[in-house]
């Protein structure tokens, strides 16, 4: 851990990099702006609040030129597109704001990184809709957990902590009564004790929720195992599920990325409402890292629909696959590439497409970007908003330090004006 | 600063009693001022030549942000591609008939002339999400009110058998930690009842867990907002909403009042019987008899119209019971943070449908057989009965019998034939519109400045040019001034204007922070810090207003 003096320490910071929203964090600041995670940290909330606060420097084709000479070139870019994509958009909401509109003044495309998963939920939630359940919920309520896929502590550290395994509950016989049990591929479990491993390849997963799925509802099975998991292994979580007061599924579906993983989240969400008719039950997808939903979220109440639209034609138009940035790249069919990613170091992915990089300072490239803006960290460096996992609380984050950087609104407004001025191509 | 005058047109302005009174008015600074006298310098003169002139409309009861309602847009994917709005050098893009965006929001009601409107059902947990959609939602004042009555902290109180004041100092809290206007309640009880698999709740059963009955929850909040002080009464959505013979449970609610006021929401989907071979009535008459009889209740209509829409509401109980009725076939329930919840239920209302052309009688029935214009307003529970943009529509049906009688020919027969609606002559006035869609509202929200046309007032102003057709005379106003900006002109918008949120500061003691931080630790998984919504969160967005309303029955 870095040598920072505790002179300023913050208690009950929220943290920006997951989708949990933690908010119970304490961060230690010195006077050159480093951050220490001093209590209640994980390692991703190390790594993003640690990160070492580099020189702001913006960059025309690698080399170090004056901010404004960069954002008129960014400009120009633009100017000069006839299809650009606005693509990574890791921001928080005020950031994914400006990055609509100005997507929509520019005729441009928008999507996020994390979409895959995203659209392996929303394109079950748009044909079918689904129960589900927000973090307190499961922290107070739950009394069966059904987790599924590879173990979701890596991208969630503190998930059993604060849902799953909390000191208290509002309904005190809860927490030691919980029946807990992970489906998916061995040797990812968190090696909790307290949960019940039943191992299943990933891509027999689909398979095994379906007889998971029979079993509650008392069909008779041919099959005694599944990819090595005898039945009566999954007969335990179903007769579990089924007697559960309410019962919790949980995925990470950037996990399913198998053909057909969005049949996958449909399985699952079509065995919270089995389990409905008897009990309750409710899903938690678990998601958001990289304020994916807030971006989601911001991008349908301004357009009316989901990420993954353009705005070619004047109207925003939606196609979860038409309109998706890493096909779009592959194919060819944008000309001008403003990439957003402020909570980590995550480069573009490679192209030869003219690219615009609004990016966390100690980003690594490829190839140098024609334009490299440095940003902010929305709950490092600057004040935001961050929406959770469940997509209901937008958890507010704090600047921690005196920033030289600007937020990503800040940056694209700054280039929104000089489009304004009539750059010429 | 300039003044503008507008030239002979006939006001009407219920809230200052002039009814079709041919005058001018003068607008400076945002505001309607007095006639400056004979040797003022007027910048603009528009001439009016007897048009109508009212005070903007304001609408007291319309989902228009929130999660639930980025739920609903994001199962109506094609409600969105096939009504469309580009962009322009001045309005942004979006789209949505049933749900629209929300510069769309902002856009279609202006063109209606209305020039606020009122979210009804914000979660506690989703405070923050719902006025950063507001923010985004141009043209119009807004603002929300908090659904308490199912949230754990509540009902662990009145399970306690809490003291009044506890509870209006937790209520009071609530109101300024989530930026509301007004308390809402819906099935209050019931949402929690349905987390411990209880599927039915009525008024006087004790729910599961705390024991508390619905009752005492309505008594409690609708003491507690009293006691605060706040303009708008207890906003209540009942429990049982849409199960044939609901009117027992809305009639019993409204006698357990003991008269402490008592606004109750969408009521037309609480106002059913029994009776009949289908086992579904009418209870439009009792309930009318009802609210006539109390002078403390008011009630808002959630009148239905034919077509699809969405059906968005914090009733995850009913919802869920309702959802083999979703059209197309696809529904969202979710449990919230201990506190609340959202049901999605996309739905088409059908005019040879029985239940929905009864539905639609039902609204128009309570419409005019509830006496008093200053307790009914105008809504069609956005967009669970419609979307608000059929408002034009609905005062066609208010204010033109036989067009109402034509329409009533053209529903299912069955649900005609045991409807009262073709035996009614009522036929609303102008000046009983401008009670409903603007005086009252402004009224029974504490909105002092706005829903009139006196010196002083906001300069909130729609004109229209009467005509027959009512429907076509509301769908284009002539002019709409939001805070004196012309924004609209021939029912096209000319100009952005950015309204205020209001909301409500009733004194109550900080203290309760100690506990509630403390709970907040303990079982939750946001700490009360962040929980609450900071002023600047609003103020410092889109040209972001707070309009903070004391309490202290200041607005009464």
């Amino acid at each position: 851990m870095p040598g920072v003096v505790d002179s300023a320490l913050r208690r009950n910071v929220a943290c920006p990099f997951c989708g949990l929203g933690c908010d119970d964090l304490t961060v230690a600041a010195g006077a050159d702006g480093q951050l220490a995670v001093r209590a209640a940290g994980c390692d991703l909330s190390r790594q993003g609040f640690e990160r070492r606060p580099l020189e702001a420097t913006a960059r025309i084709a690698g080399r170090a030129v004056e901010r404004r000479e960069a954002v008129a070139q960014a400009a120009a870019i633009l100017a000069a597109s006839r299809q650009p994509l606005i693509g990574g958009l890791a921001t928080d909401v005020d950031g994914v704001r400006a990055a609509v509109g100005l997507a929509e003044r520019i005729g441009g495309i928008v999507d996020h990184f994390g979409t895959d998963g995203l659209f392996r939920n929303l394109r079950v939630l748009q044909d079918s809709g689904w129960m589900t359940t927000t973090l307190g919920e499961v922290r107070n309520h739950m009394d069966c957990l059904l987790m599924v896929g590879p173990d979701p502590l890596a991208t969630f550290p503190r998930f059993l902590e604060l849902c799953v395994a909390p000191t208290q509950t509002l309904y005190d016989d809860g927490a030691k009564a919980r029946r807990l049990f992970r489906l998916g591929p061995p040797g990812t479990g968190s090696g909790a004790n307290t949960i019940s491993e039943l191992p299943c390849p990933l891509e027999q997963l689909p398979e095994a929720v379906s007889a998971l799925r029979c079993l509650i509802a008392d069909r008779r099975l041919q099959s005694t195992a599944i990819g090595g998991l005898p039945i009566e292994r999954l007969r335990e979580a179903a007769e579990s599920l089924k007697a559960a007061r309410y019962g919790v599924v949980v995925w990470a579906a950037a996990a399913f990325g198998f053909p057909g993983g969005d049949l996958m989240t449909q399985s699952l969400v079509d065995l919270v409402r089995d389990l409905n008719q008897g009990t309750r039950a409710a899903a938690l997808p678990l998601t958001g890292s990289d304020n994916l939903l807030g971006a989601n979220q911001v991008c349908t109440w301004q357009s009316g629909v989901p990420l993954r639209t353009s705005f070619a034609g004047g109207v925003p138009r939606h196609d979860s696959h038409l309109f998706a940035a890493s096909r779009l790249l592959a194919a060819h069919e944008v000309d001008a590439l403003v990439w957003i990613s402020s909570f980590r170091a995550v480069a573009p992915p490679p192209s030869d497409v003219p690219t615009i990089a609004l990016v966390a300072t100690d980003t690594p490239f490829a190839r140098p970007p024609e334009v490299v803006l440095p940003v902010g960290t929305p709950g490092v460096d600057h004040a935001g908003q961050i929406f959770r996992t469940d997509g209901v609380v937008a958890m507010p984050v704090a600047a921690l330090r005196d920033s030289r950087l600007p937020s990503v609104a800040d940056t694209l407004a700054e280039i929104s004006k000089a489009l304004d001025g009539g750059v010429r191509a | 600063m300039s003044l503008v005058k507008l030239a002979g047109g006939r006001i009407v302005d219920p809230a200052n009693g002039r009814n079709s009174v041919v005058g001018d008015l003068y607008i400076r600074d945002g505001r309607i001022v007095e006639d400056p006298g004979a040797g003022a310098k007027i910048d603009q003169t528009i001439e009016l030549n007897g048009r109508v002139v009212m005070a903007g409309g304001i609408d007291i009861h319309s989902h228009i942000c929130g999660g639930k309602v980025n739920l609903a847009r994001t199962l109506m994917l094609s409600d969105h591609h096939d009504h469309a709005d580009a962009a322009t050098g001045l309005k942004r893009s979006g789209g949505g008939r049933a749900t629209p965006s929300t510069f769309v929001t902002g856009y279609r009601y202006a063109e209606m002339g209305f020039t606020a409107a009122f979210e009804p059902a914000m979660v506690a947990s989703n405070a923050r999400h719902a006025h950063a959609e507001l923010a985004d939602t141009p043209m119009i004042d807004k603002g929300c009110y908090v659904m308490l009555g199912n949230e754990d902290a509540l009902l662990r109180m009145l399970a306690a058998n809490a003291e009044q004041a506890a509870i209006n100092d937790y209520v009071g809290w609530m109101l300024q930690a989530t930026q509301a206007l007004a308390v809402k309640a819906v099935n209050p009880g019931g949402i929690s009842a349905f987390k411990f698999n209880t599927r039915e709740l009525g008024f006087e059963a004790p729910g599961p867990h705390y024991g508390v009955t619905p009752r005492r929850i309505v008594a409690a909040l609708a003491r507690a907002v009293h006691e605060l002080g706040l303009a708008h009464p207890l906003h209540l959505h009942c429990n049982n909403l849409g199960v044939p013979g609901n009117l027992e449970t809305t009639l019993q609610t409204i006698a357990a009042t003991e008269g402490m006021p008592l606004h109750l929401t969408h009521v037309q989907f609480h106002s059913y019987g029994t009776e009949g071979d289908r086992k579904f009535s009418s209870g439009a008459a009792r309930i009318a008899e009802a609210v006539n009889r109390n002078p403390h209740i008011s009630v808002d209509v959630g009148q239905i119209m034919f077509g699809q829409t969405i059906t968005a509401s914090g009733d995850t109980m009913m919802q869920y019971r309702n959802r083999s009725f979703a059209r197309p076939k696809k529904w969202v329930c979710m449990d919230i943070e201990c506190q609340g919840g959202c049901g999605l239920v996309p739905f088409q209302y059908r005019d040879r449908n029985f239940v929905n052309a009864l539905q639609w009688a039902i609204g128009l029935e309570l419409f005019l057989l509830i006496d008093d214009p200053w307790r009914i307003f105008l809504t069609t529970d956005h967009p669970n009965g419609a979307p608000f943009t059929t408002y034009p529509h609905l005062i066609r049906l208010l204010m033109d019998r036989g067009f109402r009688n034509d329409m009533l020919q053209t529903i299912n027969k069955h649900a005609a034939g045991a409807s009262t609606l073709a035996g009614i002559a009522r036929e609303y006035s102008l000046y009983e519109i401008a009670i409903l869609t603007r005086a009252a509202p402004a009224r029974i929200l504490g909105l002092r400045d706005r829903g009139h046309l006196g010196s002083g007032a906001a300069a909130d102003i729609a004109v229209y040019t009467e005509q027959a057709d009512k429907e076509a005379m509301f769908a284009r106003p002539d002019y709409v001034f939001k805070d004196g900006r012309l924004v609209v002109r021939d029912g096209a918008l000319v100009d952005i204007a950015w309204g205020a949120t209001h909301v409500a500061r009733p004194a109550f003691d900080r203290g309760i922070e100690r506990s509630l931080g403390d709970y907040f630790e303990r079982f939750q998984t946001i700490r009360l810090e962040h929980f609450a919504v900071g002023d600047g969160e609003i103020e410092d967005r889109n040209q972001g207003r707070l309009v903070r309303h004391a309490g202290g029955g200041a607005a009464r």
